[in-house]
C-alpha cells in the first residue's frame, strides 16, 4: 500500500484518528508520519492538546510548518513539549486555575499534564470529554484502592452506629446512646491515627 | 506442538501500574524535599507491609552505563532513564518487580515475567499495588479511577503489553494491517528497538492503549488474547514461508547463524537483523536452541552489557568487534548445553 500523504513511498506505519467518536485510519509512510508529527513516539499529551483543541488538521499543518527542522532532535529526544498551540476556551473557563496548586487550566491544555490529583476536579468540565475521546468510557471499572474500600465500610457502619444512636437518643435509651457514642469516638480516634 | 513452544512469539510479558499519592503534586523535579518524602514514604508502606527482597536504587548514584543495563533488561523504562538526577527505583533481587519513582508518576509499579504470562506479572504488580494502599492514600476517585499525571493513564492506571518477535508478518508486509486491527479494540502496537516506525528485530511490543472503563481482568484477557492471534497469524506465514520454498528459509536460518558465530564485527543493526533469522530457525525447529537461551542473547550482547560485562568502556570497531567474540562464546556456549 502507498502512502496516503505522499504517494509515492510505501506505507509502513497506520495510524487510527479518532475525531468526535469517529475513527479512521491513515495509512502513511515513514516519512511522511514523521513530518505529520505522527510518529508511533508521540507523546500522548501532544494528542491530548491536540484533541482538546479540536484543530486537529491546524495542528497538523502547524507541525508540518515547524516540524521540518525539529525532525532530527525529535527522534533523538522526543517531540518538543511544547507545540504552540492556541487555546480554544471559553470565556469562563480562560483564567481558570487550580485552587490546590496552582495550575491554570490553560497550562494543562498546553501541557496535557496536571498539577496535582485535585486537578481533576477544578478541570473536570474538560477532562470528561477528553476522558470519553480517549477511553471510550468516563466510569472507572476497576480495582479500587484497599484503603479506600476499609474507609467506605467504615464510613458506612459509622453511618449505622450514628442512625442507632439517634434512634436510642428518641427512645431516651441514654445508656445505648452513650455506648454508641463511645464505639463512634473510638473508630473517629482510630482513623486519626491511621492518618497521622 | 509442546504448550512451552504454544506461545513461541511471545518473549516476555509486562504489566505497568502508574500510581500517585493523594497529598502530592505530581511533578516533583524542582522539588528535592517532597522527592525525599516519597521515597521515605514508599519504603515505610512496603516494609510495614512486609515485602522483601527490594533495593532502592537512586539513578543519580549509577554511571550511565549501569543505568542503561538497567533498561537494556526491561527492568526500568526508557522514559525513566531520562531521570538522572531524579529518579530512584526499588528493585526487586528476583529481578521481576520494579517500583520506579519519578518517572512520570510517582509511582510506576512494573512486573515483568518471559513469556506468555501477563496474569502472573498483573499479580506481581498487584501484590505491591495492595501491600502499599494498606498503609499510604493513593489519589483515586470513584469515576475516573486512579488520577494520573496525565489523564490518558487515568482510571485502572495499567498498562499490559507482550513483546513479540514477529518476523514472517513483517516479511509479509502485515504489520499495518495488524496495527489497524489492534487499534480496532484499543491496542497499539510498536517497535521495541530502533527510532520512529523502524522495528529492529522485527520485536513488537503490544499493548492497551485505553486504562478507563475496563477491568484489569478486561484488559488482560484482551490484550492475551490479541496477542494468541498474532501467535497464529505468525505460524500461517512462516508456514506459508516454508511451503513456498524452505531451502531459502533454511539458508538464511544457517547464513545467520554462520555470520553470528563467525564474524568479527558484528554492528547492532546487523546483529538484530540476523538474530531475528535465527530466532525463526528455533522457533521453526531448523536449529536445535531453547527459545529462552536467544532471548538472552538479545540483552546480553547490546551494548550497556557488553562495557559492563568487559568492564570498560569502549565503542565503535572495538565494541562491535568484542560484540562478535561474546556471540560466539555464547552460541558455543548454547550448543554444547544442548547436548
Amino acid at each position: 500500500m502507498l502512502c496516503e500523504e505522499c504517494g509515492s513511498r510505501e506505507a509502513s506505519i497506520s495510524i487510527s484518528v479518532i475525531r468526535e467518536g469517529e475513527t479512521s485510519v491513515r495509512h502513511l509512510c515513514h516519512e511522511c508520519a514523521q513530518k505529520l508529527h505522527a510518529v508511533s513516539g508521540l507523546q500522548i499529551r501532544d494528542i491530548l492538546s491536540t484533541i482538546l483543541n479540536g484543530i486537529t488538521v491546524a495542528a497538523r499543518a502547524r507541525i508540518q510548518e515547524n516540524g521540518e527542522e525539529k525532525k532530527e532532535e525529535e527522534a533523538a529526544e522526543g517531540p518538543s513539549p511544547e507545540p504552540k498551540t492556541e487555546v480554544m476556551l471559553a470565556e469562563n473557563r480562560v483564567h481558570v486555575v487550580c485552587e490546590h496548586c496552582g495550575m491554570p487550566l490553560k497550562d494543562f491544555i498546553r501541557t496535557g499534564r496536571l498539577g496535582c490529583p485535585q486537578c481533576y476536579g477544578a478541570f473536570r468540565e474538560e477532562i470528561q470529554p477528553m476522558m470519553q475521546q480517549i477511553h471510550g468510557q468516563v466510569q472507572h471499572a476497576g480495582r479500587v484502592p484497599l484503603q479506600s474500600e476499609a474507609a467506605q465500610r467504615s464510613r458506612l457502619l459509622q453511618e449505622q452506629l450514628r442512625r442507632r444512636m439517634e434512634q436510642a437518643v428518641q427512645m431516651e435509651d441514654f445508656e445505648t446512646a452513650a455506648e454508641l457514642r463511645d464505639q463512634l469516638r473510638a473508630m473517629a480516634a482510630r482513623e486519626v491515627k491511621v492518618e497521622s | 506442538m509442546s504448550t512451552e513452544n504454544q506461545f513461541a512469539s511471545v518473549m516476555l510479558s509486562r504489566v505497568r501500574l502508574a500510581r500517585d499519592y493523594a497529598d502530592l503534586p505530581f511533578d516533583l523535579t524542582e522539588k528535592p524535599d517532597l522527592r525525599e518524602v516519597l521515597i521515605t514514604r514508599t519504603w515505610n508502606a512496603m516494609t510495614l507491609s512486609g515485602l522483601k527482597g527490594y533495593e532502592l536504587v537512586r539513578m543519580g548514584e549509577l554511571s550511565e552505563n549501569e543505568r542503561n543495563v538497567l533498561a537494556e533488561s526491561h527492568r526500568i523504562s526508557h522514559q525513566f532513564l531520562k531521570r538522572t538526577e531524579t529518579g530512584a527505583a526499588f528493585l526487586d533481587e528476583k529481578q521481576v518487580v520494579s517500583v520506579m519513582m519519578m518517572e512520570d508518576d510517582h509511582l510506576r509499579i512494573q512486573a515483568v515475567l518471559p513469556g506468555m504470562n501477563l496474569q502472573g506479572a498483573a499479580a506481581a504488580c498487584f501484590e505491591v499495588d495492595d501491600a502499599l494502599s494498606r498503609h499510604v492514600e493513593f489519589a483515586f476517585d470513584h469515576q475516573m479511577g486512579y488520577l494520573t499525571a496525565c489523564p490518558a493513564h487515568a482510571g485502572t492506571g495499567m498498562r499490559a503489553s507482550l513483546m513479540m518477535h514477529l518476523p514472517m508478518l513483517t516479511h509479509y508486509k502485515q504489520m499495518g494491517n495488524v496495527g489497524q486491527t489492534v487499534a480496532r479494540v484499543g491496542l497499539s502496537i510498536r517497535g521495541v528497538y530502533g527510532e520512529g516506525t523502524e522495528a529492529l528485530g522485527n520485536i513488537y511490543m503490544i499493548g492497551n492503549q485505553a486504562t478507563l472503563g475496563r477491568s484489569e481482568e478486561d484488559i488482560l484477557s484482551t490484550v492475551t488474547a490479541v496477542g494468541r492471534q498474532l501467535e497464529e497469524m505468525e505460524q500461517v506465514y512462516r508456514n506459508k514461508a516454508m511451503a513456498q520454498n524452505h531451502l531459502l528459509v533454511e539458508d538464511q536460518v544457517f547464513r545467520a547463524l554462520g555470520l553470528l558465530t563467525g564474524s568479527r564485527l558484528m554492528s547492532l543493526s546487523e546483529f538484530f537483523r540476523l538474530w531475528s533469522s535465527l530466532r525463526m530457525g528455533i522457533v521453526q525447529g531448523i536449529v536445535p536452541m531453547q527459545t529462552d537461551v536467544i532471548d538472552a542473547l538479545l540483552t546480553q550482547v547490546q551494548n550497556a552489557h557488553l562495557r559492563a560485562y568487559l568492564e570498560t568502556d569502549m565503542d565503535g570497531e572495538q565494541l562491535n568487534f568484542y560484540r562478535s567474540t561474546r556471540l560466539r562464546q555464547l552460541l558455543r556456549e548454547a550448543v554444547i548445553r544442548k547436548k
